[in-house]
């Protein structure tokens, strides 16, 4: 086995300027770096729950507690039903997509602070950094998700055909939950008010999407402008692949894809911009 | 081959911000207010930022080439630029204006053990350590044994690294660096820690790594016998700019100078905290080395002098009775020995209307640091002169016992000969 690294380096000339950024955005850089990001995701997989009684199983008792809160707030106390799925099936399928999007936000935001120690010492494509994070909440997320199996094997609900395009809802979240990450990240490096108002802003979001409550608990006049919100889209598709629910509209759909990959280019652009100087400002 | 060029910068600059961590230009209010017209404004804003002191330059115009196979030293005295030129040369950080060039693989050490998770075992950072410093898994695994080997901590290898020792750390943490084989290595201080056998270890793979001409090595220290061991040529920062370069041991001068301020001459006949009858008054201390050449600091072991020039009163003149005496202090005021004259039965002095009396040292026997030094003259049993803290005078590492060593201060500033018989038994 031969070095990748030095092989892709040997006669590379660095230069190192003012103001240029990493042209591709960087992009081509990272294939180099993946043993680092595969290290830095074990990291942080391995060295987050280390301590704890539970370990992983955190990964599932987490998002599992806290449907138990809302079934028993808004089902139990509320009585909000939703049909035709039952409503811990409905709630815990929003949630599973819900905690990733707002944990990967809110952790975005911490993850260049936390890993300050790194980025002062050692170069790589600052990019890893945020990979890392929504690696490490992807797995999280697959690790969550295999409660929605057991709660439909419970409830028997039938998996739809349409789970087979279950790869592309995930791309258009991953899309979407990376590219505002990687904003929220970029804009934390000069403005720390960052991770003190974005919680209210996803708790916000959490109102604002369909997890706790069915999209027909909507007043119908609203309808159309709410579905604008790609969160609310891809929670609603994530049922439709899943349980053969009803699929937004053609034109909330494609508002969404467009939504989600404009979030993605624009947190690629923004966050190459700033990372050069960055530590400078941590 | 050797005389490819591996590095070169050009009129490097960075500009760091003093208030606060956002230079005021960026505020989302001055954004608003002058995105229209970006560079022109960028350039008066900083201007205004340096006017006023809320800026300055941590590097200015930077510039030099190293060629493929050097081991450059950089040194500087703290503030003077080092830190930020490491930086930008790893691209930790981008500079503020100019250019640099780096070709071939390049590995930065500015730290060792960098990202040591607590949690995880020695053997799990080494992985994640060597990744970080840029090795993929396949060299780890291969190179495992070596690292575990050099560090000699095999039997904490699976232990989490929250119970290591910090001089655990730094051993696991440079024996994963010291496997790198890099073309260009950059090295921040990180010798500076550990023990002596296994600085000294570092050391030798440091040298072993540039004995090939084919690495090329920046190394940044404070510790001058490491950059004269390695380094060939050197490069003196100050003030953000460079002020010196070339051969070490010229550039080492330079640096000594720069920290010992004056040249080793004091001025003492306006000094007033003085006590003593004044028919004899010191105007003037000097260090000089053996061949009576001024000098402004001296190396531990060297030959020195210390000359004091008097003015005497016309009375005095001839031969009298004298007692001169020097007490060396260290920098907090702890005495440490005394030269008096009389100890030496040297008690009649030809006391001229001006003169001087020197005294000799063999082999300075103090430890790198400052000195404090107190002087006395007495003249026919009647203190003449005194004046307490008459001069400081600097030292610098030097070669007391021929072995390269010195003891830590820990032990004491004060060197005296000595030798060890190991090889005896009682019997």
């Amino acid at each position: 086995m031969t070095d990748g690294l030095a092989d892709a380096s040997a006669d590379k000339v660095i230069v190192i300027k003012s103001g240029t950024h990493s042209r591709w955005l960087g992009l081509a850089d990272l294939g180099t770096y993946g043993s680092l990001l595969r290290y830095l995701v074990g990291r942080d997989i391995k060295g987050r729950y280390r301590p704890t009684s539970f370990g992983h199983y955190w990964m599932i008792l987490r998002p599992v507690l806290e449907m138990l809160i809302y079934v028993i707030v808004f089902g139990y106390v509320f009585g909000i039903t939703s049909q035709p799925i039952p409503y811990p099936l409905h709630v815990y399928s929003g949630i599973v997509l819900f905690v990733f999007f707002a944990t990967s936000l809110s952790t975005a935001a911490n993850t260049l602070t936390g890993n300050r120690h790194l980025l002062n010492k050692i170069y790589f494509p600052r990019l890893v950094i945020p990979l890392v994070n929504i690696t490490v909440n992807l797995v999280d997320l697959g690790a969550a998700s295999t409660v929605v199996l057991g709660l439909m094997l419970f409830y028997a609900v039938p998996p739809a055909l349409n789970i087979l395009a279950l790869p592309l809802v995930l791309a258009l979240l991953l899309s979407l939950t990376f590219g505002l990450g990687l904003c929220v990240a970029a804009l934390s490096v000069r403005h720390s008010d960052t991770s003190i108002w974005l919680p209210l802003a996803t708790r916000a979001m959490l109102y604002a999407s369909p997890v706790t409550y069915p999209v027909s608990i909507v007043p119908e006049a609203a309808r159309f402008f709410y579905m604008f919100n790609p969160v609310a889209v891809i929670v609603e598709m994530f049922r439709w692949s899943l349980f053969g629910t009803p699929l937004p509209h053609a034109l909330h759909l494609a508002a969404a894809v467009v939504l989600s990959l404009a979030a993605l280019l624009l947190g690629l652009i923004w966050f190459t911009r700033v990372e050069r100087e960055m530590i400078d400002f941590l | 081959m050797d005389q490819e060029i591996a590095i070169e910068v050009e009129e490097l600059s960075k500009l760091y911000y003093l208030e606060g961590r956002r230079p005021r230009g960026r505020r989302f209010r001055d954004f608003l207010r002058r995105s229209t017209a970006r560079r022109p404004c960028a350039k008066a804003a900083i201007a205004r930022e340096l006017d006023v002191g809320h800026a300055f330059w941590a590097l200015q115009n930077v510039s030099f080439t190293v060629r493929r196979g050097e081991v450059l030293g950089i040194i500087g005295r703290n503030g003077a630029g080092k830190s930020t030129l490491l930086k930008i040369m790893s691209r930790i950080t981008a500079p503020t204006s100019g250019c640099a060039r780096l070709r071939g693989r390049v590995i930065s050490l500015l730290e060792v053990g960098t990202g040591f998770h607590e949690e995880l075992t020695g053997r799990e950072n080494v992985y994640l350590n060597g990744s970080i410093l840029g090795m993929t898994s396949d060299e780890i695994t291969r190179k495992l044994d070596a690292i575990v080997e050099f560090s000699g901590i095999s039997r904490f290898l699976d232990t989490p690294v929250k119970y290591y020792s910090s001089g655990m750390r730094v051993r696991l943490g440079f024996s994963v660096a010291a496997h790198i084989d890099p073309e260009i290595l950059i090295i921040d201080e990180v010798l500076a820690v550990g023990d002596a056998a296994f600085q000294e270890k570092c050391l030798g793979r440091v040298n072993e790594l540039t004995g090939d001409a084919q690495h090329t090595v920046i190394f940044v220290s404070h510790s001058m016998a490491a950059i004269g061991s390695l380094c060939t040529r050197t490069i003196l920062l100050d003030g953000g700019s460079v002020i010196a370069d070339g051969d070490t041991g010229d550039v080492i001068k330079r640096y000594h100078e720069l920290s010992a301020g004056e040249k080793g001459t004091v001025e003492l006949s306006k000094r007033r905290e003085r006590s003593g009858s004044g028919q004899l008054r010191m105007t003037k201390v000097v260090l000089q080395d053996a061949n009576g050449a001024n000098i402004s600091y001296a190396k531990s072991g060297d030959a020195v002098r210390l000359v004091v020039e008097y003015d005497a009163a016309p009375e005095l003149v001839g031969t009298r009775n004298i007692i001169a005496n020097i007490v060396i202090s260290t920098a907090n005021g702890m005495r440490l020995f005394g030269l008096p004259s009389d100890i030496l039965r040297k008690t009649k002095a030809t006391i001229r209307p001006s003169g001087r009396l020197t005294c000799s040292l063999d082999k300075l026997p103090l430890l790198p640091g400052h000195y404090g030094l107190d002087i006395s003259i007495v003249v026919e049993r009647e203190l003449a002169d005194k004046v307490m803290g008459a001069a400081a005078i600097t030292i610098v590492e030097g070669d007391y016992f021929g072995t390269q060593l010195l003891p830590i201060s820990h032990y004491g500033n004060v060197l005296v000969g000595y030798d060890w018989n190991l090889h005896e038994g009682t019997h």
